[in-house]
């Protein structure tokens, strides 16, 4: 059975009044990502320095779902390397921000992470030669 | 129907298979799902319908009984099968009017429109033109994109008016000389609006006629079956496709209809055994449609639970008018929607069937709809397979409510009651 447990407090807040939104004042890579089947958008802003995500900021548009996992998302790996963002699984992403999808919003909650994965990819294709 | 056949065995069908075809005026009984999901409040028709008892109960017991593969034994099993495929695709074709070498066997609309894209393409060359509407259902306009491309042809789209119907000026202004097939949906499957199939055909046909070239009508009928009473014949198309499990029969059948002036034109998509006449080492002869186009062991169970479900929505609309009845829990559940707050309703009330597309303007569908199904009211949330016209219009990401013939005004009832606690969830949350 769903149950309406997904929706908790913490995910209403974070939707509600999202963390780390806007538009980094300084930032060396941005990537938006969509889900196109629901019109759901996150444009990422990240500053990288030393491999370590320095700041993260973003714009999102979209259901309750993905908005609050970016929020908590965001929250979590201020700091941390890129290499841990790359390797971070579906499941230990799911374990990081404390929300399991049920199928039919596994998507949603998934858009975060899509989008900042592309982020530091683009980010290392353009500074392999530094 | 296949020449040669002994129907008066078929005609003691009533012994064949155990389950009547029910009318009832409780028609939820007449579903099992619903009694295995009690409280199920089920408003997705137009994905798919659920299956009365007389098409589940009578599928298994074609494998029970009377499995064998049709037109090649010469034993009774195989004669017994052969004459129920033959029986339910002249049943069928009665039920669209059309006549059974009409009606081609396929796993659904998407498979017919695919296969009909691609026995025009001989038919097609450089420069001729595609019309299209915009409100296809993607499965309806990847084919078209794609044999466009092939052929280096024209797709032009054709837009809608404010109200979500297709905009006349707008087609007579894209017609032209050039024009090869045109492609329309009979009933959209995210605003529910009827076309009116008939009085294009011939707004076209008209226009187009001092050039006397060879036009082809593709219709995607997939959500009009079920609530329209189609008289295939009567819309002077060359195609019509459609699926089973839409209108209460099962999944995996469904078919087209090809018109007969036209039905061995083409060169079959699909090759392979039972339709052919002759074959030697470098060259084939094709049987006459519609065999031609069904080559391969075809889906008997399925044929036949589709000829059952037609019968089960002949029988309701006749003595239980279901149309009626869906048409009042539409204007209904219209009318109260209207009346919430914040909600945006796709296109306005007429030439509808019971289905209809809403937003609301400050909480995401998909939030709306996951509250909803924490009360076990079951909608489609998205983008309805019809991401160009959701561009095209600026359209938000969106809940569909497909009415079917089990629904009840209480389940109406339940169904706002519930979208109105759910905005006030979402809305609340504001005021903390
Ligand atoms: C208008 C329309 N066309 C085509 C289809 C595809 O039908 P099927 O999935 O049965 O092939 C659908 C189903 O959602 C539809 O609504």
């Amino acid at each position: 059975m769903i149950k309406m447990d997904m929706y908790r407090q913490i995910i209403m807040d974070n939707y509600k009044y999202p963390k780390n939104t806007g538009k980094l004042e300084k930032f060396n890579i941005e990537n938006k990502s969509s889900n196109i089947s629901c019109g759901d958008e996150i444009e990422i802003f990240l500053d990288i320095q030393d491999n370590l995500i320095k700041d993260i900021s973003y714009l999102a548009k979209g259901c309750a779902m993905s908005v609050a996992s970016m929020s908590l998302f965001s929250d979590k790996i201020k700091g941390k390397s890129i290499e841990y963002v790359l390797n971070l699984s579906e499941e230990e992403y799911f374990e990081l921000i404390n929300i399991f999808p049920t199928i039919s919003r596994v998507k949603c909650v998934l858009l975060g992470l899509k989008t900042l994965k592309e982020a530091i990819i683009q980010f290392k294709s353009q500074n392999k030669f530094n | 129907m296949q020449k040669g056949y002994n129907y008066d065995k078929f005609m003691i069908k009533d012994k064949l298979f155990s389950e009547k075809v029910r009318i009832s005026n409780n028609l939820k009984k007449d579903f099992p799902i619903f009694k295995n999901n009690k409280k199920l409040i089920y408003l997705d028709n137009a994905a798919t319908t659920q299956k009365p008892n007389s098409v589940l109960k009578n599928y298994i017991e074609y494998y029970e009984k009377y499995n064998s593969n049709i037109h090649r034994g010469i034993y009774d099993l195989s004669e017994m099968s052969s004459l129920i495929y033959e029986y339910s695709k002249e049943n069928i074709s009665n039920f669209f009017n059309i006549n059974s070498e009409e009606l081609v066997f396929t796993k659904g609309t998407t498979d017919s429109l695919n296969q009909i894209s691609r026995m025009l393409e001989s038919k097609c060359e450089l420069n001729d033109e595609i019309l299209i509407t915009i409100d296809q259902h993607h499965s309806n306009l990847i084919p078209w994109q794609k044999l466009s491309q092939r052929k280096g042809m024209n797709l032009k789209f054709v837009y809608l008016d404010e109200n979500f119907e297709i905009d006349n000026e707008d087609l007579l202004k894209k017609i032209s000389q050039n024009t090869k097939i045109i492609v329309l949906s009979h009933v959209s499957n995210v605003t529910g609006k009827i076309h009116p199939i008939k009085e294009i055909v011939e707004t076209i046909k008209d226009s187009l006629k001092i050039y006397n070239n060879s036009l082809y009508f593709v219709i995607d009928g997939a959500q009009a079956v079920a609530h329209l009473d189609v008289d295939i014949n009567d819309l002077n198309v060359d195609f019509y496709a459609f699926s089973s499990h839409k209108m209460y029969g099962p999944m995996g059948i469904g078919g087209f209809y090809i018109n007969k002036n036209i039905k061995n034109d083409f060169e079959p998509v699909i090759y392979g055994g039972d339709a052919i006449e002759d074959v030697t080492e470098l060259s084939v002869k094709y049987l006459e449609a519609p065999q031609k186009y069904e080559p391969g062991t075809q889906n008997v169970a399925g044929a036949y639970g589709l000829s059952l479900a037609v019968d089960f929505l002949r029988k309701n609309r006749k003595k239980n008018s279901i149309e009626k009845k869906e048409k009042e829990l539409f204007n209904y559940l219209y009318d109260s929607l209207l009346e919430i707050e914040d909600i945006k309703i796709i296109g306005d009330k007429k030439n509808k069937i019971s289905l209809l597309t809403f937003s609301h303007k400050k909480i995401h569908s998909h939030d709306l709809s996951y509250y909803l199904s924490t009360n076990n009211i079951a909608v489609r949330s998205g983008m309805h397979c019809a991401y160009p016209l959701y561009k095209k219009y600026n359209l938000e990401s969106s809940i569909r409510v497909s009415i079917g013939c089990y629904n009840t005004k209480k389940e109406i009832d339940y169904f706002i009651k519930k979208i109105k606690d759910s905005i006030s969830f979402f809305n609340n949350l504001d005021d903390k």
